[in-house]
């Protein structure tokens, strides 16, 4: 009752798993297969439309797709309605995981390919997702605008490095631990009005069998390395549905729901703590939409040189030879990773920790939660905070470029068809006038939405109301800058004000 | 319970109340300010910007509210163009035999805040990231800053609902 209290939890939930439709489609062994195939066709196309395709970022369907469409999707739809809904039917374990198992869609008793290591401790947290993240992030300007590029990170991504993880270790090592990302879509799932949770604890607690992890003739063992019954978040549950089809006391639920405690529960009684590698992705994601809003949209040409770390005179023997000759810049690419491991790793989480000091002092020093946790558990609301910043982002390029995407449709490979005769269709962006508004209404809304979420986390560390309230000041105050940095990073300081005189003028 | 329930829902009332009331307020006093608004005399502003692979000299172009703008765009090495979001105007600049040296957009910088403008010629990888700025200036400053003052009361009044003062 007490735990009930401080943590508001949920203002409706329904179990998706009662609709008996539902329940047979995923509890089929073929479930999953049949989400991941058509995508994983998708993604061979995507590579081979990489290579063969023009050579011109935006007449390419792989960079095209993978930087807006995907990225759109992902952060606008699937992960903050769906939570980690892509990983369900994400190609890029599919291999991997179909080796592991010999099989497409069966259960099979008998060992599959691979060593099946187990995963050192050390690494069981998610750092080494911030740094491929990172790695992906600081070739952010190639990747974007050359073909090639995508191309040999999709060959890397969906069939090289996750097929080696799985070949070597045991379930989803490369899911959980490595892939770029899966990072953000852990941490944005949080959100999502969906999640997957026992029915009643109680019942796992006296349930000796856990087929839910040690697998039965139905399916799997948690490939995710998770147990069901100690499940209170949604960050590391990839929604695969084995523990539905393993469960013999039918303990399992998929629940839509409204409200949800994601971001300041506490583990379980004897599960591992919270570490820094969660607030530190926090941190990343935090920065990186601003970063990425100046490169890509800003008025500053010096970040987009820097972030184009090959560059040339020969790019007008594109349109002779189709081919693309560039000269590499070292120097700009050492500066593009300094900003980008810099930013992100030293100049946003120290920003943070000296408000985080604030909050401790201000709550009363000496009786209050030790700094670290509360440094960890105030950037939770990072995430409300830099989501809406990311679907600030991806609305924008999703408007003003989707326009190519449709052309491009109509000639894939760069075979001179027309499929749906929209070839020839030129660059229009759209709702450029209404563009800011909705950008500002997201932010200002995601602004609330993180106050909301820091007087939640607040009063889970603090039993005195008095002090869950100063402590919270601060955070709130770095939540309003932060709020007006993305605001004036998109509008322009005085067109905050400008904006909404033109609204009411 | 049900008496700390009528409770919450009368504060509740008495917030919406008070917010409806600051919004009222703030509403008269732009609705004062628009009145009071001093009438700039707009002026012709040119500006002879150069594009590159992939930036504009000068990448920020200022101007007030009202002006008739007359952007003249050259270029220092491939094709390129000018777009202006918000204000849906465009140039393309084709480079060749026959074609213009330059291209000029022309247009009445009617509404205030911060434009993107953007290339419309793909002229290379980093094409569609070869972005510049525009920024109006309210006629009505005053207006202005009593919208940012709205937002602001907007936001604060949402942290005290959220903090139940
Ligand atoms: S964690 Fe990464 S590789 Fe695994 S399913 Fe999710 S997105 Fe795909
Ligand atoms: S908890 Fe269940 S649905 Fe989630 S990853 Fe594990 S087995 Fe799959
Ligand atoms: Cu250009």
């Amino acid at each position: 009752m007490a735990q009930k209290a401080r943590y508001p939890g949920y203002k409706y939930r329904f179990d998706l798993l009662k609709i008996p439709i539902i329940k047979r489609i995923v509890k089929s062994r073929s479930f999953q297969f049949a989400v991941i195939f058509p995508n994983f066709v998708v993604f061979i196309i995507l590579m081979v439309s990489a290579f063969i395709g023009s050579p011109v970022g935006n007449k390419n369907l792989a960079v095209l797709v993978v930087w807006i469409l995907w990225w759109a999707a992902l952060m606008i739809v699937l992960t903050p309605l769906g939570g980690r809904l892509w990983c369900m039917m994400c190609p890029m374990p599919a291999i991997g995981e179909w080796l592991q198992r010999r099989t497409f869609t069966k259960k099979k008793r008998e060992k599959g390919y691979g060593l099946a290591k187990k995963w050192p401790r050390k690494l069981d947290n998610i750092w080494l997702q911030n740094f491929s993240f990172l790695t992906v992030s600081t070739f952010i300007g190639v990747l974007t605008t050359r073909p090639w590029a995508t191309g040999i990170m999709l060959v890397l991504l969906v069939l090289v490095l996750p097929t080696i993880f799985h070949m070597v270790f045991e379930k989803r090592v490369w899911c959980r631990y490595i892939c770029p990302v899966s990072g953000f879509i852990g941490l944005y799932s949080m959100v999502a009005p969906i999640e997957l949770r026992v029915k009643d604890r109680g019942v796992c607690l006296k349930h000796i069998g856990k087929e839910c992890i040690r697998g039965s003739p139905a399916g799997y063992g948690c490939p995710w390395f998770e147990f069901p019954q100690n499940l209170n978040r949604n960050a590391y549950c990839g929604l695969c549905m084995e523990c539905v089809k393993t469960c013999p006391l039918d303990n399992i639920a998929l629940n839509i729901r409204l409200g949800g405690n994601d971001l300041y529960v506490e583990p379980w009684h004897g599960i591992k703590k919270k570490g820094l590698d969660e607030p530190f992705k926090a941190f990343i994601m935090s920065t990186l939409a601003v970063i990425y809003a100046l490169v890509f949209a800003g008025p500053d040409p010096w970040f987009k040189d820097v972030a184009n770390i090959f560059g040339g005179e020969t790019f007008s023997r594109i349109f002779v030879d189709n081919v693309l000759q560039e000269s590499f810049h070292p120097e700009r690419l050492a500066t593009f990773a300094a900003i980008v491991w810099g930013s992100t790793l030293v100049v946003m989480p120290v920003a943070f920790l000296i408000f985080v000091v604030a909050a401790k002092a201000l709550s009363g020093w000496k009786d209050s939660p030790p700094l670290k946790k509360m440094f960890i558990n105030y950037s939770y609301m990072l995430v409300p905070l830099s989501l809406t910043a990311w679907i600030a982002f991806a609305l924008y390029i999703l408007l003003i470029n989707g326009s190519y995407i449709i052309a491009v449709i109509s000639d894939p490979l760069n075979f001179g068809w027309n499929l749906f005769g929209t070839k020839d269709l030129p660059w229009t962006p759209i709702g450029t006038s209404v563009i800011p508004y909705i950008q500002a209404a997201i932010i200002i809304f995601g602004l609330i939405w993180t106050v909301n979420t820091i007087k939640n986390i607040s009063k889970a560390m603090f039993e005195s109301r008095s002090k869950a309230i100063r402590s919270a000041i601060p955070i709130v105050v770095f939540a309003i800058i932060y709020a007006i940095l993305v605001l004036n990073v998109w509008l322009g300081v005085f067109d905050v004000r400008g904006l909404l005189g033109g609204l009411i003028g | 319970m049900g008496r700390r329930r009528t409770k919450r829902l009368n504060n509740f009332k008495k917030r919406l109340l008070a917010t409806i009331l600051v919004l009222a307020l703030a509403t008269v006093l732009i609705k004062l300010s628009v009145a009071t608004a001093q009438v700039l005399e707009p002026k012709v502003r040119y500006f002879e910007v150069h594009a590159r692979q992939w930036a504009y000299k000068p990448s920020v172009i200022e101007v007030d509210q009202g002006d008739i703008v007359v952007i003249n765009l050259f270029t220092d090495d491939v094709s390129h163009g000018i777009y202006i979001e918000g204000y849906d105007v465009k140039a393309d600049l084709i480079l060749g035999e026959g074609m213009p040296s330059n291209v000029t957009v022309k247009f009445k910088a009617d509404r205030p805040g911060v434009f993107t403008f953007r290339c419309t010629v793909t002229c290379g990888p980093f094409h569609p990231f070869m972005t510049g700025k525009l920024i109006v200036r309210p006629a009505t400053p005053l207006n202005a800053s009593m919208g940012s003052a709205v937002i602001s009361a907007i936001v604060a009044m949402a942290i005290l609902y959220i903090w139940r003062w």
